[in-house]
């Protein structure tokens, strides 16, 4: 396991640089997933990620560390969805090691969870996010509307539409599973 | 919007749990007498469900953490020591303007430094000299004469010579009694330390009191 946050750790000048260390270690694997989830394959999440928590490091005096989980999840959304603006990365790599090296990832990867991943995957970048802080991260609008720099209207919209968008995409897969 | 996307809304802002304890209620009396409001409330959650397991496959592993915090304190590594170079080069750039200013603004107060005073005296010119007794009339030139010779006793009385750096005779000056002669060297001697002094501090004096 990393050695951030251990003790003994030499940078230790600026207490700052401890707090910010065991904040990234603290919420790296959720983070993670919002990346994956709003970047998909175009882009790496870690890339995200990395350049998100690196981008408030640059910064780090003006914040808190002490609760830091909304700051860095804000900052990350805010990454993932610049990386996705125009002009339009490529296709990074439909692999994803990290998908075999937990057994229950392994059984979760059904038809019908691939075949709801591909929607979301086609959602709009606002669209995606929003739905994503929603239900992954159990945001509420008001946290949503702060963290996407939106008002709690906007949000609503976004994710209501999100919602019918993929009803509408997997309407046919739906009701093919139902008559079977 | 149709009646259908209205209750749509509501159902999801119900499961989202943005709804007043006022709208809760009025929903969950909707449920209870209206059929289809379940029926949709169930397919709503049902289609939730489905996406609930999607962001859970999104989840990386931990080679996928431990990637990105190794990363993250690589970068922090050099970030840190950018600082630190940068701070250092600050301080060193801005003790060195201190210097500097220091010297230009002591150069600007003092002024250019005084030329230093010549070392050797000019060379003497012949000084035309009287040596009559009781006579103490002499003129030379400022810093012509360099040594005074100890009196010397003739027939007429006490003989001091003037000579010049090259130990060349420049004058002498006779007097009646020891006394007198030397009452004149020590009087003299006085007034070549004063000449020297003027000298060193750059006024160039041409010509001494006659008596």
């Amino acid at each position: 396991m990393s050695d951030l946050g251990k003790p003994g750790n030499p940078r230790t000048e600026d207490p700052t640089v401890e707090l910010f260390e065991k904040a990234v270690a603290a919420h790296s694997k959720r983070l993670l997933a919002i990346a994956r989830a709003i970047v998909g394959y175009r882009a790496l999440p870690e890339d995200v990620v990395q350049q998100a928590v690196m981008n408030l490091f640059q910064h780090r005096h003006r914040y808190d560390w002490r609760e830091p989980g909304g700051l860095l999840k804000r900052a990350v959304v805010n990454e993932a969805l610049r990386l996705l603006r125009p002009p339009k990365m490529s296709m990074v790599s439909d692999d994803q090691p990290d998908q075999t090296e937990t057994p229950i990832a392994g059984m979760i990867e059904n038809e019908t969870t691939a075949k709801v991943r591909e929607a979301i995957a086609k959602l709009p970048d606002h669209f995606r996010a929003a739905l994503v802080l929603c239900e992954y991260e159990d945001l509420s609008y008001q946290q949503i509307a702060e963290a996407l720099n939106a008002t709690v209207p906007q949000v609503k919209t976004w994710i209501h539409r999100a919602r019918r968008q993929l009803e509408g995409m997997l309407k046919g897969y739906v009701e093919g599973r139902r008559k079977n | 919007m149709s009646a259908t996307d209205q209750d749509v809304e509501m159902i999801e802002s119900y499961l989202d749990d943005e709804l007043s304890s006022v709208q809760v209620d009025d929903l969950r009396r909707r449920l209870s007498n209206e059929p289809a409001m379940q029926s949709l409330m169930d397919d709503l959650r049902s289609e939730r469900d489905a996406r609930t397991s999607v962001w859970a496959s999104y989840e990386p592993g931990n080679g996928s953490v431990e990637r990105v915090l190794k990363g993250v304190r690589r970068e922090m590594n050099r970030s840190l020591l950018l600082e630190k170079v940068t701070r250092t080069t600050r301080w060193a750039g801005s003790l060195a303007a201190c210097v500097a200013l220091g010297f230009v603004g002591g150069y600007l107060i003092r002024g250019a430094p005084a030329q230093p005073a010549p070392v050797d005296a000019p060379p003497s010119t012949p000084v035309a000299t009287t040596a009559h007794p009781g006579d103490g009339a002499i003129v030379w030139n400022a810093g012509a004469a360099k040594d005074l010779s100890n009196p010397t006793r003739d027939a007429n009385g006490y003989l001091v010579s003037f000579t010049d750096n090259q130990g060349n005779l420049i004058g002498s000056q006779r007097f009646k009694s020891l006394q007198e002669a030397r009452e004149f060297m020590s009087d003299f001697q006085m007034r070549q330390q004063q000449h020297k002094q003027l000298q060193n501090s750059g006024v160039k004096l041409i010509a001494e009191e006659q008596f």
